[in-house]
């Protein structure tokens, strides 16, 4: 049985529906992560969780039971708020041993709790300083320690790295990973970052307008996205807007926008002629003439100038001007090789495997 | 710091007024007590000699019961204001709609627009014989011309005013406390009342004992509401200053009292803060 279900959930207020008809499971010591930009019903999705919101519709079940009309300190759920809310007149200690204390667990035993928990955040030594006292992503491992001391059903993140520098937060995401398997915590972690997403999660949901729009592992969001909306949020893409006529047996060819064409693969599933987008990622689109290890496939050669190159560490980052005026994103890993000059003419490759096909405006 | 020429101009025609109305006559008032005073004078004569007397006599029970009766109205009145406006304002201050907000606190400072005679009257008339006196009494099973129903009107009285001035002293202290930390609390276990009192409380002590300075601040200096309301039963120390004063014009003794009484309540003050702040000095 699924430690976490939610079924049908529907949240309004007012007329304004934050939250709707959402259905997902979480299994234990799964992490799921909730992904959509802001004010699309994330934090909304975890108070009803946590049960300081009542669903409209629909029920949240944990491990079968369902939560209706239970009050939050009647549910077992961690919270990770998005700005840590840590108790400012409590010390470390005294902020970790709250949940123990008032969820009746033992008290003899509630200092060695709470000194597994400091160690497992690796917070030795920081016992008797108060949240004022303690940087950033310190304060970040107490409210971690916090939530899970009491051994919570479901650890809820909200945003759990946002309030930090960009550098803490690719350290401390890592961590949290390890911490959270240390414990094996069924989790779901909220965010903006599609990185963050997809890094933690084992499965990620995109939302939008308080709706699920895909849900899948992270690999399968980013290769099969269903909409453009998800295309677009997830990594960078290029896109092709045209009438799409299938020509054999898994492929058809893309009378695009500007007189471009192109072949692209499309699952026997899908109708095949129509009006649809198509996007190809930065780091499929090769510069340089095809070659011919292609096998038989046909190759979606295009001529275009090389208006920038952003030389970013490890990638480097090239816009690429093609017919009709389209500007294309194409990312190369930089290994020493001789750069790419601005008002060069190059040629441009990619495959028919390389595009993704989605309904037009989803 | 250093002051400019112009500063120090700007600064006389405060310090002035501030040595003309408040050290001055201080100083005479000082000066006052400590003299003789001849019954069937006004006042002590203008070369009248210098004594102890008007002190030791406060040392008396007679004199003392003023004090203690002040004391004992002034802490009571104030814990029970600060009970009562606790919640008052926590709910105005956590109000979702604006409007209901605005309305609310114009409310409360409405209420303390509204004279002391006329809030002592009122709560005569309502409270007294002529209005629900005789039903509160006899619920209480008291006498309603007893001491304990007095002192309970006397309390009404000073509490119609202190509870509005506690409610927006608090105000801005539970304005500033992270709504968050009370779910945090309820996620960790903590019912709402206990995570109230485990967290709200506790965070708005800083706020709790301005409130309550105020509060008793005000009862000690409170005057019309015993008098009226007291009907002689219940007279605070303003009031034997008064009539010091004013009925038999023994103005040293007045004084005296006068003197006494700020001491006392100067030292009071300061000692309540030096513990509140002691124990939960880490808060400010
Ligand atoms: N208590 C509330 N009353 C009215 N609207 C709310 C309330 N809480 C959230 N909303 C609205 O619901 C939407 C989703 O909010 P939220 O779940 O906080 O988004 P996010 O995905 O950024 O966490 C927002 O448009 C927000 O304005
Ligand atoms: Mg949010």
């Amino acid at each position: 049985m699924s430690v976490l279900e939610l079924s049908h959930v529907t949240k309004r207020y007012g007329a304004f529906v934050a939250v709707e008809n959402v259905s997902f499971t979480v299994e234990k010591g799964q992490i799921l992560s909730l992904l959509g930009p802001s004010g699309c019903g994330k934090t909304t999705t975890l108070r009803l969780i946590a049960g300081f919101e009542n669903a409209n519709e629909g029920a949240v079940m944990f491990s079968g039971v369902d939560m209706k009309g239970r009050r939050p300190y009647e549910r077992n759920v961690g919270l990770l708020f998005q700005d840590y809310a840590l108790f400012p007149h409590m010390t470390v200690v005294e902020n970790v041993a709250y949940g123990l204390k008032h969820r009746n667990f033992e008290k003899a035993r509630i200092p060695d709790r709470v000194a597994e928990m400091l160690s497992l955040v690796r917070l030795k030594g920081f016992e008797d300083r108060r949240p004022s006292q303690l940087s950033g992503g310190q304060q970040q491992r107490v409210a971690l320690a916090r939530a899970l001391a009491t051994n919570p059903e479901v650890v809820l993140l909200d945003e759990p790295l946002s309030a930090l520098d960009a550098k803490l937060r690719q350290e401390l995401r890592f961590e949290l990973k390890a911490i959270l398997s240390a414990v094996n915590a069924t989790t779901i972690v909220v965010t903006h970052d599609q990185e963050e997403a997809m890094s933690l999660g084992d499965s990620v949901i995109v939302m939008s307008a308080g709706k699920i729009m895909q849900q899948g592992a992270p690999t399968d969001i980013y290769a099969n996205p269903k909409t453009r909306f998800v295309a677009e949020f997830i990594g960078r893409s290029n896109w092709f807007t045209g009438q799409l006529a299938r020509s054999a047996k898994g492929m058809a060819e893309l009378n695009a926008n500007g007189g471009i064409r192109m072949f692209v693969n499309i699952p026997d599933s899908s109708p095949g002629d129509g009006a649809f987008d198509v996007c190809v990622r930065p780091e499929r689109i090769r510069i340089g003439a095809a070659n011919a290890s292609s096998g038989d496939s046909p190759v979606n050669e295009m001529r275009g100038t090389i208006r920038d190159v952003a030389h970013l560490g490890a990638d480097l980052h090239l816009v690429v001007e093609i017919a009709g005026g389209q500007l294309l994103a194409v990312t190369e890993k930089y290994f020493g090789q001789a750069l790419e000059q601005s008002g060069q003419e190059v040629s441009i490759t990619f495959l028919p495997g390389d595009c993704i096909v989605v309904p037009s405006g989803s | 710091m250093k002051y400019s020429r112009s500063t120090a101009l700007l600064l006389l025609p405060g310090f002035a007024l501030f040595l003309a109305l408040l050290v001055l006559p201080l100083a005479n008032v000082l000066d006052e007590s400590f003299r003789l005073f001849e019954p069937g004078r006004i006042g002590s004569a203008k070369d009248a000699a210098y004594t102890l007397f008007n002190y030791a006599e406060i040392l008396t029970p007679s004199y003392l019961r003023y004090f203690a009766e002040t004391f004992k109205f002034g802490v009571l009145s104030s814990l029970i204001a600060l009970v009562v406006a606790f919640p008052i304002a926590y709910a105005v201050a956590r109000q979702p709609s604006p409007i209901l907000r605005k309305l609310a606190i114009g409310f409360l400072i409405g209420m303390m627009f509204l004279s002391t005679l006329v809030r002592v009257n009122a709560l005569q008339l309502t409270f007294g014989p002529t209005g629900y006196g005789q039903l509160l009494s006899g619920l209480l099973n008291v006498s309603p011309n007893g001491r304990f129903y007095t002192e309970l009107v006397v309390v009404f009285g000073l509490l119609h005013y202190l509870i509005p001035i506690a409610a927006i002293t608090l105000l801005g202290t539970i304005q500033n406390l992270d709504p968050r930390l009370i779910d945090a609390s309820q996620v960790l276990g903590a019912s709402r009342l206990r995570s109230h009192l485990s967290i709200t409380v506790p965070l708005c002590i800083p706020g709790l004992l301005s409130a309550f300075m105020i509060c008793f601040t005000l009862c000690l200096s409170a005057f019309v509401v015993p008098m009226i309301l007291g009907k002689g039963k219940v007279l605070f120390v303003s009031n034997l200053i008064y009539s010091r004063f004013s009925e038999i014009a023994d103005y040293p003794s007045g004084s005296a009292v006068a003197i006494t009484m700020l001491i006392v309540a100067l030292i009071t003050i300061y000692g309540i803060t030096w513990m509140v702040s002691k124990r939960y000095g880490n808060l400010k």
